[in-house]
């Protein structure tokens, strides 16, 4: 199944967890649990994107906290698109 | 750690390394020498063997081979302490994820009787208790909550040491019927182990309140094990589960688990890892699941057999690990295969509940086609809300501010003139001028809390991402891209994910192109100074022509550069929900507060040296050095009809986006004025020129810190300007046929 969820991420460049979850045919609580298994991994990559090194300097920025991220995203990595090629 | 032969007698430690050659560390396994086996010295004297009691026997062991062996001391070891319990009674480990009622099992089982373990080197606190069912004296250990048994935290690792070295005769799982698919995956992990399990199907009046029904007896058919639904906290059901506990302890049940497959090509590489390392697999440990969890890569057995298995044996395993480095897709893939599996058969189809609801919305609000349509609705109703209810707020300030400044200049008649005029025009005509923004963002930033908060902002950034597509913005561009709405600056800095500097530095130049918070709110400002009633059409547009020159310019520069670039991308949509309006409103007031400090420090000090420059030397406008600057510009602003105030405040904003109103507010001190002095045309080239600017000093310092580049700098301030004039000039002159 984590195979089929990295070849279901490969081919359609982007995804959401209900797409997948639909596709996959189960919740989208458990396709977060295989993203972060994958994750762990390195077979995907967790974006850190809130605010990430400019972190302090973000904490009197005026622009307040309208930059922030709102979802989790992941991206496949190389080792992720080299398993699934390699299958 | 510290050698055996250092060990006084009567000390007690464990074995954590062996040192030597093949042969000599076989015969020390086959002894029963092996990393992680307790021993305690019984002779220990400077000459002769010593003597040690291993695994119930005791062993005499040369001095030189005893300088081979290395220990830690019990006190430093993190091994577990078996709770005391009568030797008849039956020992319990109670194991499950967090919040799935495992403490209400364990003291509707114990009552009273219960006290905090003493696990040796833990910091996490394990609870024993004890009690007494049909004639048999039970002990229960409540394991902390884990998700998994990978070991990568103390939890987890306390878990499963419990589990294998203590050696418990039953385990009751506890599972949450509510998220039985989350609960699942660690009896998938335990079933691996050789301990006997019993299934406490715990809330299941929780699931049935969320429209979630199991069915116990097809979920026990599946797992081949018992199941008892449990509502622990009500102690329902709590007797049937100790008499299932009894029932499997006395082998009255027919116990015949199925467990997750295992394909047979990773079958065999499993028996061949097993051969490699029978000899060496610590006593407590089931050989089998050690071999599994090598080929998962778990970090701790792997550490703990390349301690103990001697270079070149190790060196077999490395390289067959090595070659089946990807099998724990299949191993872990097939785990949650024979959940999914188990879940269609034990979970009858829940009734519309919160994810239910998710999922038939989202059915449309993700769709290609009708979830554009939603979101350019949504866009629209923002819009239309901020102008309906803000601009009336705004104008009624700004009519407030003219007012006030009238009423200085006509009674402030004892204060030098310069004073006056500086009061008047500058803080009240410039300062103050952009705070009568406040009504409008604060009505933008709710709107954007509100949507955030119900969780359909995941879904905007879902349902844009599709057109960063047709211009080639992949993956970990798209982050950035969408950042830029809220603010250039981080997005600039978000680049930082993209590991190409190709596309690191694309993307960079395509940030300041979107518009961001502080550019629409200008915008909406000016758009209703000009536009009046027709606004809300104008700022719409304004949004949409912005995007289409993004992803054109997107278009242009994918063709050149960005082709080949895939990088496949996940995003997470979370659950909707009723909105928590204290949420939304520290959303607002930390915007609100943002904007204020900036109009308090950035804009203040643009807006002074702009009034200087405008009062000196004469104390007209109209004669002053900036218009003296202002006039040079006259003939770059005839090509789109703006007179030279309109271009020295769109310079202004350079140092913040929000400094065009206080320029204008300072030069003209009543908006009405302005809205005289510029045609339609005029106007709506203004306003183009406005949100294709180039970006504030901020972004642009971002951009030169990121690219450590002038010449790329100097690039995209560059090709702003260009496009931004450009494309306000053609407006300005298309505008004028009409």
């Amino acid at each position: 199944m984590l195979y089929r969820f990295l070849k279901l991420v490969q081919a359609s460049e982007i995804q959401s967890l209900f797409d997948l979850s639909r596709a996959l045919g189960i919740s989208m609580d458990m396709v977060l649990r295989m993203a972060q298994e994958l994750s762990s991994r390195g077979y995907l990559q967790e974006m850190d994107l809130n605010c990430g090194e400019t972190n302090n300097s973000c904490h009197d920025c005026s622009a307040g906290r309208s930059c922030q991220v709102f979802s989790r995203s992941w991206i496949l990595t190389q080792k992720g698109i080299a398993a699934v090629s390699a299958q | 750690m510290e050698q055996l032969i250092e060990l006084e007698v009567g000390k007690k430690a464990v074995i954590r390394r062996l040192e030597g050659g093949r042969r000599f560390l076989s015969r020390l396994a086959s002894l029963g020498f092996t990393p992680g086996t307790p021993l305690t010295i019984i002779r220990n004297s400077d000459h002769g063997p010593l003597l040690v009691l291993l695994r119930g026997s005791r062993v005499a062991l040369g001095r030189d081979e005893a300088l081979n062996i290395f220990v830690t001391s019990s006190s430093n070891e993190i091994t577990l302490k078996a709770p005391e319990h009568a030797a008849e009674s039956v020992t319990i480990a109670l194991a499950g994820q967090p919040n799935v009622g495992k403490s209400s099992v364990f003291n509707s089982l114990t009552g009273l009787n219960q006290h905090v373990g003493n696990w040796t080197g833990k910091t996490v606190e394990c609870k024993e208790g004890r009690f007494h069912f049909k004639d048999t004296d039970f002990s229960i250990v409540d394991l902390p909550g884990t998700y998994s048994l990978t070991a990568s935290s103390e939890e987890e690792r306390l878990a499963r040491e419990y589990i294998i070295k203590e050696n418990p005769d039953l385990i009751i799982a506890v599972l949450n019927a509510a998220s039985l698919e989350r609960s699942l995956y660690l009896v998938s992990e335990l079933l691996l182990l050789p301990v006997p399990i019993v299934v406490a199907l715990n809330m299941v009046d929780v699931a049935e309140q969320e429209g979630v029904q199991v069915e116990p007896k097809v979920l026990e058919a599946a797992l081949g094990i018992p199941v008892v639904p449990l509502v622990a906290s009500r102690g329902i059901g709590l007797s049937d589960l100790q008499d299932a506990v009894l029932r499997l302890y006395h082998r009255h049940y027919p116990y015949q688990p199925k467990q997750p497959s295992i394909l047979p090509a990773h079958a065999a590489v499993l028996e061949k890892l097993r051969g490699f390392i029978h000899s060496f697999v610590p006593q407590a440990y089931p050989e089998e699941w050690v071999a599994l969890k090598l080929l998962e890569g778990d970090e701790e057995l792997t550490t703990l057999m390349q301690s103990i298995m001697p270079p070149g044996d190790w060196e077999n395993v490395h390289s067959l690990l090595y070659q089946h480095e990807d099998a724990i897709l299949d191993i872990a893939g097939a785990r949650y295969e024979w959940v999914a599996r188990i879940i269609r058969a034990a979970l009858v189809e829940p009734k519309v509940t919160r994810v239910g609801l998710t999922t038939r919305l989202d059915k449309v609000l993700t769709h290609p086609l009708w979830g554009t349509f939603v979101l350019v609705a949504v866009l629209g109703v923002a819009f239309i809300l901020t102008y309906k209810i803000g601009s009336p707020l705004q104008n009624w300030l700004s009519h407030l501010l003219s007012a006030l400044a009238q009423m200085l200049r006509a009674g402030w008649t004892t204060a030098p003139r310069w004073l006056v005029e500086f009061t008047s025009t500058g803080l009240l005509g410039g300062i103050g001028m952009v705070l009568t923004f406040l009504p409008i963002l604060v009505i933008f930033f709710a709107i954007l809390g509100f949507l955030e908060d119900t969780g359909y902002m995941a879904r905007a950034a879902y349902i844009s991402d599709r057109w960063m597509h047709v211009m080639g913005l992949h993956g970990k561009s798209f982050m950035p891209i969408l950042l830029g709405f809220g603010c250039n600056v981080p997005a600039v800095m978000g680049t930082r994910i993209i590991e190409s500097r190709r596309a690191r530095l694309l993307t960079t130049l395509l940030v300041p192109l979107v518009p961001c918070s502080a550019r629409l709110a200008v915008i909406a400002v000016l758009a209703s100074v000009f536009f009046g009633a027709g606004a809300f059409w104008v700022t719409w547009g304004l949004v949409g022509f912005s995007l289409v020159v993004l992803v054109s310019l997107g278009m242009v520069l994918h063709h050149f550069f960005f082709e080949n670039e895939h990088v496949p991308f996940i995003m997470e949509l979370p659950l909707y929900h009723l909105p928590n309006f204290r949420t939304i409103a520290i959303y607002v007031w930390d915007n609100v507060l943002g904007f204020m400090k900036k109009a308090g420090s950035t804009i203040l000090i643009a807006t002074l040296i702009v009034w200087v420059f405008s009062y000196l030397p004469s104390g007209s406008v109209g004669t002053s050095y900036l218009s003296m600057f202002g006039r040079s510009l006259e003939p770059v602003g005839r090509l789109m009809g703006l007179p030279w105030p309109v271009l020295v405040a769109l310079l202004t904003s350079f140092v913040a986006k929000e400094n065009t109103i206080a320029t204008l507010g300072v030069l003209y001190g009543d908006l009405a004025l302005l809205k005289s002095s510029l045609t339609p045309q005029a106007a709506l080239a203004f306003l183009v020129f406005q949100i294709l600017f180039i970006p504030c000093i901020g972004t642009v310092a971002s951009i030169k810190q990121e690219t450590r580049s002038w010449k790329w700098t100097l690039t995209s301030v560059g090709l702003q300007l260009a496009l931004s004039f450009g494309l306000a000039v053609a407006v300005f002159q298309i505008g004028r046929l009409f």
